[in-house]
């Protein structure tokens, strides 16, 4: 991705701290000392499990959550102390939804879009055609006068993204954006953020804790956990070579391949994970291996992920041969790999 | 049913009615635009992502609590220096508005505060994130999700507004209450009492049909 160097961050976090407190008085950390940087035009994830602070840190960068401590920069302005006129206005400029869609119930789709428009001022006149315009952007002109309650998961998601499109912001947040939805549904809004990403130029922080959502969509990722961003990295980099347990367990979950219980190996090989990240095959290096060690080599599992486009294979194998001959190979695989997990040796693998 | 009963009905019904439906709507008229004013200056105030405020928030509850525990009986009693200052008189209908419009409205605000309460917070985060005035907020979000249970609220300070008129008839108001009282209790005409119970029953009855009915018409 290009990135100018004298462009100011979209958002910067600077050393963000927010306590609650709770009912006996106790001061809860939701986010400790948190630091981070957007860059115009990315799509950023912030991951994490349940209850890492992810919503209370997404949440301060509009300021609907003031931090304890730290500032918040937007477009290398600090704004942390911005309140009233001040703080609308730049709302104004930051759209976000939210994983239960939070439409005006009483309100018809129409009437909801119009509310962000009325917000912002906008031309009374015009209001009714930029309506027609954003529903057609979410593929929903048939629902201008619909309730929300007539509509379908993924139809009130739009229908909030249209909303929070209205006022042409620079910035989208999405809390669990797609968390309430099914896997179809969750694809089609995958693709219109994506669409809104390049089409529109918007800056995109989406909050999740599902990881497959995570490897479509983002750029960047930030992992969080227990208030803290524990790693951030390019979402490639951050899948095939996460360096925090956290992430590790979190990257695992989407990108593994399981190991069958009764699998059972000879006694002279090794089960071994080989992680291939980058654009070269890995069939010259499985045969290479046999060709240059005595060993052999059976492939017992195998998947090819695409992240950002870019594959990323595990093969699941087990090398048969002299000990010295399959550490020599084992070397060999991990000079010419991005990982290789030694699973087992000899004997009997499972329960 | 004697002569006498049907004698005192076609004399005094219609006044008594007349007098009840005079009391029941100046107040709920009152409440509905102090007592809806006055909750929304509560809930707005108790409201983090709105416009919190520990002072005001805690004189408006102080105001409402401290009308809600009078008993209205007091209440009517308190308020006559008040009631007479006002209307210039502490006799009829339109005195015993005074007292009922004051419960009325601490009781209606504090429905209200609990119509706007019951709104999905996500839906407030949601049109505070947008940047919006709260005036704006007030007019297009608060009053549209809560409009089912203002309607309820409604219905409610209605009933209860029978009630207490007919309490505060026994005081000087007059109404069906009243009339209940003055011959149904203290001369046992039966009869009569049996009417107007029949009466305040079909009225309640009535309102809270028509109530259910708006009510369920903002439900989308
Ligand atoms: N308004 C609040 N008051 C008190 N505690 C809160 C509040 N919001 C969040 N928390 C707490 O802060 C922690 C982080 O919550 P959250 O940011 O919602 O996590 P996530 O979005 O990652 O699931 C949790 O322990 C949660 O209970
Ligand atoms: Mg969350």
């Amino acid at each position: 991705m290009e990135t100018k160097i004298l462009d100011n961050p979209i958002i910067e976090l600077k050393d963000i701290d927010v306590y609650f407190k709770s009912a006996e008085g106790n001061s809860l950390k939701a986010v400790s000392h948190a630091s981070l940087k957007v860059t115009k035009g990315e799509i950023f994830g912030i991951v994490g499990s349940s209850g890492a602070g992810k919503s209370t840190l997404a949440r301060v960068i509009n300021l609907l959550q003031p931090p304890t401590s730290g500032r918040v920069l937007i477009d290398g302005f600090d704004i942390t102390d911005n309140r009233g006129n001040d703080l609308r206005a730049l709302r104004l400029r930051i759209g976000m939804i939210f994983q239960h869609f939070n439409l005006i119930s009483g309100s018809t789709v129409e009437e909801n879009i119009s509310f962000n428009l009325k917000a912002a001022s906008y031309p009374k006149s015009e209001i009714h055609s930029r309506v027609v315009e954003l529903l057609k952007l979410v593929g929903l002109s048939d629902k201008l006068k619909s309730y929300p309650s007539q509509l379908s998961g993924g139809q009130k998601q739009r229908v909030a993204i249209a909303r929070a499109l209205a006022n042409n912001p620079e910035l989208l947040i999405c809390d669990e954006a797609t968390s309430a939805l099914d896997t179809k549904t969750t694809e089609g809004i995958i693709t219109l953020l994506n669409d809104i990403n390049k089409k529109l130029k918007v800056t995109i922080v989406f909050i999740t804790h599902q990881m497959d959502v995570a490897k479509k969509l983002f750029n960047k990722i930030a992992v969080m956990d227990s208030g803290k961003i524990v790693e951030v990295n390019d979402t490639y980099s951050l899948f095939s070579n996460p360096s925090n347990p956290i992430t590790k367990s979190l990257v695992s979950s989407v990108l593994d391949i399981e190991i069958p219980e009764e699998l059972v190996i000879s006694k002279d090989s090794h089960l071994i994970k080989l992680f291939y990240a980058g654009e070269g095959a890995y069939n010259p290096i499985i045969s290479n291996l046999s060709k240059n060690f005595s060993v052999d080599l059976s492939i017992l599992s195998g998947k090819i992920e695409y992240i950002n486009k870019k594959p990323l294979g595990i093969l699941l194998v087990s090398i048969f041969g002299e000990e010295s001959e399959r550490l020599k190979a084992i070397q060999y695989l991990k000079d010419n790999t991005t990982k290789v997990e030694l699973i087992k040796k000899g004997e009997h693998y499972g329960k | 049913m004697g002569n006498n009963t049907i004698e005192i009905l076609q004399q005094y019904l219609w006044k008594a009615s007349y007098e009840t439906i005079e009391m029941v709507i100046i107040s709920l008229l009152v409440a509905l635009i102090f007592g809806t004013i006055l909750g929304l200056i509560l809930y707005l105030s108790e409201t983090e992502l709105l416009v919190k405020n520990k002072v005001v928030n805690s004189i408006a509850a102080t105001l409402v609590n401290v009308i809600r525990s009078i008993p209205f009986i007091i209440l009517l009693v308190v308020l006559i220096p008040l009631t007479k200052l006002i209307t210039g008189t502490t006799i009829g209908p339109i005195a015993a508005s005074v007292p009922l419009s004051f419960c009325a409205i601490a009781f209606h605000a504090r429905l209200i505060e609990g119509a706007f309460a019951d709104i999905d917070s996500g839906v407030i985060e949601s049109s505070v994130a947008t940047g919006s005035s709260i005036k704006l907020i007030i007019t297009n979000v608060l009053f549209v999700e809560a409009r089912p249970a203002i309607v309820r609220s409604i219905t409610i300070t209605f009933v209860s507004l029978i009630g207490y008129s007919a309490m505060a008839g026994i005081v000087g108001g007059g109404g069906i209450g009243d009339l209940a009282i003055q011959f149904g209790y203290y001369r046992y005409e039966s009869g009569v009492m049996l009417v107007t119970v029949i009466l305040l029953v079909f009225i309640v009855q009535i309102a809270q049909i028509i109530g259910d009915k708006i009510a369920e018409s903002f439900v989308h």
